[in-house]
């Protein structure tokens, strides 16, 4: 075995036993780095979001000159040449619609040209698959025609291209995650996609304000239609996570926490949709990673109902304390060193916060990922 | 260890290398064990774990076109007024790249 393949093993272990919330040697560290690649390997936001060789070999650079055990093959994950291929409206690319060095935007189409109308739960519940070649991709695309319409160039080459495109792009991902296990050691930490039904409805289909009507106005349209995505989800889930059923699936959480839903909507809607596609994914020996974007501190005792180990929580705003309090028992958690500190502030401010998170860890509960008694941190702490 | 959110160009690269440093230096367990992967390659429900009859998706109702597929097999066999040779071969091929155009507009809804 090379020393390389054994760094690998060590980080792997070391990765796994802290997502089974188990003690590890040591903590595993786990950034999502995505627009820092390009910073660090001096690329623009525009190279490494359209061009996604650019992007890799920035995230390679990174793994091999930072001591860390996992990392995303490419969390600029979204490859704006595919997009653009497609003719796909709702992103601002750097450097072409945005400054070269913005990370990509998306853009919410206001409530008028929303890419789904009120009035087409039906069709959405009938045959998700159908509705969205047949109205949710020509209103996303500026080059893809309306059923009905007549065929243009541009909509076939639009069709022929994304598929083309999309199958260069993923099949890229297998050299790339083998690149950084053989160049620096390093896990991919994550594979797979997911988003709950409710978040579908409200990032891609209806937008928010048009959801936030349509929960006042038709609530059990809204319901069917994310009890319709379920197993569509699921199944994308299910078909794109880590064969060897190491790593977790990545679970994308956006607008489905207080206060963008009220509490009753949180418990009518999105969490009935969610939950039994994180058990049958569990039941199939998948873990799913929470990213959980925002606060979501009034849902918490809703996640402690899923099965011990099935989730990884990963703690954006929220209070990384108060969580493991609730939920650090149950599952890993990750997360929660402010980003604004990493941003603007000097390093000893980073490390406060680092210690910070290590000390309240160890005070409030003996578990994994934090280190606990016996830690070397706390000699530190001391001297 | 890990920020709280995706780390993007406003990061600053002497920050990363202060929470990676510290996290390396005092982030130790002495009485931590990571499994050996060889020995413990996957994770998954123990073996007692119990799953209840509504557990999961198992309450899901019929759906008229099954996740996976875009155009059902049922359907494009009425395209063919008699197939000669091995029927289950084309309906295998048919599913399996009819899959695939699941797939594409599934990952355009979720990944793009």
């Amino acid at each position: 075995m090379t020393d390389m393949e054994q760094l690998y093993n060590e980080r792997l272990g070391r990765y796994l036993t802290a997502m089974r919330n188990e003690k590890p040697d040591k903590i595993p560290i786990r950034p999502f780095v995505a627009e820092f690649t390009a910073r660090y390997a001096g690329f623009t936001c525009q190279e490494v979001t359209h061009d996604f060789d650019k992007a890799f070999e920035a995230a390679r650079k990174c793994a091999a000159d930072f001591d860390w055990d996992a990392v995303v093959a490419n969390m600029v994950y979204v490859w704006t040449g595919l997009t653009q291929a497609i003719g796909i409206k709702y992103y601002g690319t750097p450097g072409i619609d945005i400054p070269p060095d913005i990370g990509f935007q998306y853009r919410e189409p206001n409530e008028e040209n929303a890419f789904m109308k009120a009035d087409e739960y039906d069709e959405l519940i009938d045959d998700p698959t159908a509705f969205l070649y047949s109205k949710w991709l020509p209103r996303a695309s500026t080059d893809i025609c309306a059923i009905g319409e007549p065929a243009t160039y541009r909509n076939n080459l639009a069709l022929v291209k994304g598929g083309m495109a999309m199958l260069n792009y993923f099949t890229a991902f297998g050299p790339q995650c083998d690149a950084l296990r053989t160049e620096s050691g390093t896990v991919s930490a994550i594979a797979g996609i997911f988003k709950a039904p409710f978040d579908i409805i409200g990032d891609k289909l209806r937008g928010y304000i048009g959801l936030t009507m349509d929960m006042i106005e038709q609530p059990e349209k809204v319901l069917a239609a994310c009890e319709a995505l379920m197993p569509h989800l699921y199944k994308v889930a299910l078909s794109t996570a880590d064969a060897n059923k190491q790593v977790p699936i990545a679970f994308w959480m956006h607008r489905g926490c207080m206060p963008f839903v009220s509490e009753g909507q949180f418990d009518s809607h999105y969490w009935p949709t969610l939950k039994p596609i994180i058990e049958e994914l569990w039941r199939n020996g998948h873990q799913t990673l929470f990213y959980a974007e925002g606060d979501w501190k009034h849902h918490l005792h809703s996640f402690t109902e899923l099965p011990d180990q099935s989730i990884v929580y990963h703690v954006d705003k929220g209070d990384i304390f108060e969580t493991h309090k609730i939920l650090g028992h149950k599952f890993c958690l990750s997360g929660g060193i402010p980003n604004m500190l990493l941003s603007y502030h000097p390093p000893d401010d980073v490390r406060t916060s680092v210690r910070k998170s290590l000390t309240v860890s160890h005070k409030t509960v003996d578990t994994s990922w934090m280190p606990v008694r016996s830690c070397k941190m706390i000699h530190a702490l001391r001297t | 260890m890990d920020a709280s959110a995706i780390m993007q160009n406003d990061t600053r690269i002497e920050n990363l290398r202060a929470l990676t440093d510290f996290t390396r230096e005092y982030g130790v367990y002495s009485s931590g064990v990571s499994h050996p992967v060889a020995s413990n390659p996957d994770i998954t429900p123990s073996q007692d774990t119990v799953f209840r009859s509504d557990y999961g998706m198992s309450e899901n109702p019929n759906m008229k076109v099954k996740p996976g597929v875009c155009t059902p097999w049922e359907i494009k066999l009425e395209d063919f007024p008699k197939i000669t040779g091995d029927k289950d071969l084309a309906q295998r091929i048919w599913e399996d790249v009819d899959a695939l155009g699941n797939m594409f507009i599934w990952q355009c809804l979720l990944s793009f």
